[in-house]
């Protein structure tokens, strides 16, 4: 059955791939599409707290 | 004395620096093992024999006068060719469309010339260390993977071509290759080594890591090339422990281990995880502490932030590139660049969010064991269409903490099987120390047939 909420990435990603590269360059790459969103759907839903800053480079502790 | 290829990096150094092994019979022996193995295997995109014999000339002749650079004098090493060696062009795996030749060394590549190290010449990776798989072979077997994207490096180890070579993991693309190829891949903690002169991948993801023998190489190796990197935005200024110590000697105390189950037991085949529970109970009875641990929820999500976050940075890292080379790179990447470049920013930064989370709340795990055990790979290396799954790495990556991969076991193929351990941020002794003694318990001792 199909997930809305992957559905809804899945469709994002897809036209946000054929603004960039084309219509054609995204229906060549609809599976991988369909697995990156599945994926993407997975982060979307994780629940991390408020304060959880994006680690980006050095984390806590990493200057000691 | 065994055979110069056969040895070790530990091996050779002590017998150069007593005077049995010469650092020039060294380096010729294994230039004979690549010129007998390397159309089998595959794993050399250059071999520098000029500079590496110059090299070693040198070496000998300052070994004879007693004088010794460091822990690696005279010991050969070969480079993923994605790391700058100077004068040796660094292709990326990329067939030409993205060479350059560095007229400066990395600074990890200069740390081991700096011990000693002879800079044997480039391995074969992956392009840009993505997807596609390289040429190399698995030395154990010609219709295998050896894992990727450090696949050179890992199979050249293997094959005996070299004692030591240096790999990158972003994802799981040093533990994965040592497993499939039976020897030992160690990642350290985000930022323990520079990056500077290797090309990138993920910049927030992106590690150099070592695949040697046994891990008391890996524990020498790893020292000569830790150290804070100012150049380097994303080097640790933590000190970095005397981590041959950890491992000199015979073997400490029994460690704690924590067993990890789910989400990872379900994604590995049945005979890995008979292969890791049969380890477990053999290390229990020597006097391990074995305990199975449930990972905090947030670990569920990390394989796809990671995979979030690596192929976000891929888009950006090579967006430039891809706007006059399209067609010039492999579908895998292509398709990683285009893909990436269109997740969305939310996202991404929800992805990095995850990772920060996923790290304070891993802290008591850490406190409590001196490593987690889990496999290294879902099984034995598979076919060379793919470079295997690195499920089993890439959440270890995304936390930035440092893993090993040992090699523990032989599947019914007769490939090799590689348990994974990792350690808290910044625990490399405490780690490679637990790695030690379960090295030494299981005995591994199996190489390749020729």
């Amino acid at each position: 059955m199909d997930d809305p909420a992957v559905d809804g990435i899945r469709g994002a990603l897809a036209a946000e791939v054929a603004r960039r590269f084309g219509a054609a360059r995204a229906a060549a790459l609809a599976a991988e599409i369909d697995a990156l969103a599945a994926e993407l759907a997975v982060v979307a839903a994780a629940d991390v707290p408020d304060e959880a800053e994006p680690a980006f480079f050095l984390l806590d502790g990493d200057a000691r | 004395m065994r055979a110069p290829v056969e040895l070790s990096v530990t091996e050779a150094a002590a017998a150069i620096r007593t005077g049995h092994l010469s650092p020039v019979a060294l380096v010729e022996a294994c230039l004979a093992r690549i010129a007998a193995r390397e159309p089998a295997v595959q794993a050399w995109v250059t071999v520098d024999r000029p500079g590496a014999l110059d090299a070693a000339r040198r070496l000998e002749a300052e070994a004879r006068a007693g004088r010794f650079r460091g822990p690696l004098h005279g010991i050969p090493v070969g480079l993923k060719d994605i790391i700058d060696a100077a004068g040796l062009k660094t292709t990326a795996g990329a067939r030409g469309f993205a060479d350059s030749t560095p007229t400066a060394d990395a600074p990890c590549v200069a740390r081991l010339r700096a011990a000693g190290a002879v800079i044997l010449g480039k391995l074969h990776t992956t392009e840009f260390a993505f997807g596609d798989p390289a040429v190399t072979r698995n030395p154990w077997h010609p219709g295998r993977t050896p894992g990727g994207s450090s696949a050179g490096s890992a199979a050249a180890v293997a094959a005996r071509m070299v004692p030591a070579a240096l790999g990158t993991q972003t994802v799981g693309s040093v533990l994965r290759p040592a497993a499939f190829c039976g020897v030992v891949g160690f990642k350290p903690t985000y930022g323990r080594i520079s990056r500077r002169g290797v090309v990138p991948l993920a910049w927030s993801l992106d590690h150099v890591g070592v695949l040697v023998r046994c891990v008391a190489d890996a524990a020498v190796v790893f020292g000569v090339m830790a150290g804070y990197d100012p150049d380097d935005p994303g080097s640790a200024r933590a000190a970095v422990p005397d981590v041959t110590a950890a491992v000199a000697g015979p073997p400490g105390r029994p460690p704690r281990l924590g067993l990890v189950g789910a989400p990872f037991r379900d994604r590995a085949t049945p005979e890995a995880r008979e292969h890791l529970d049969g380890l477990a109970g053999g290390l229990a009875a020597r006097g391990a502490e074995v305990e199975p641990v449930e990972l905090p929820a947030v670990m569920a999500a990390m394989g796809a932030a990671v995979i979030t976050v690596s192929r976000a940075e891929l888009g950006a890292v090579h967006a430039a590139r891809h706007a006059q080379h399209a067609d010039a790179f492999r579908p895998r990447i292509r398709a990683g660049i285009e893909l990436g470049s269109a997740i969305p920013a939310d996202l991404y930064l929800h992805a990095q969010r995850i990772r920060r989370h996923a790290r304070r709340v891993l802290a008591p795990l850490f406190a409590r064991y001196d490593a987690l055990v889990l496999p290294a790979a879902p099984g034995p290396a598979p076919d060379p269409g793919t470079t295997g799954d690195p499920a089993f790495n890439g959440p270890w990556t995304g936390l930035g903490v440092p893993c090993i991969a040992l090699p523990t076991g032989l599947a019914r193929d007769g490939l090799p099987l590689g348990t994974q351990l990792v350690g808290g941020p910044f625990e490399e002794a405490r780690l490679l120390a637990a790695a030690r003694w379960v090295e030494t318990m299981v005995g591994f001792a199996a190489a390749p047939r020729e």
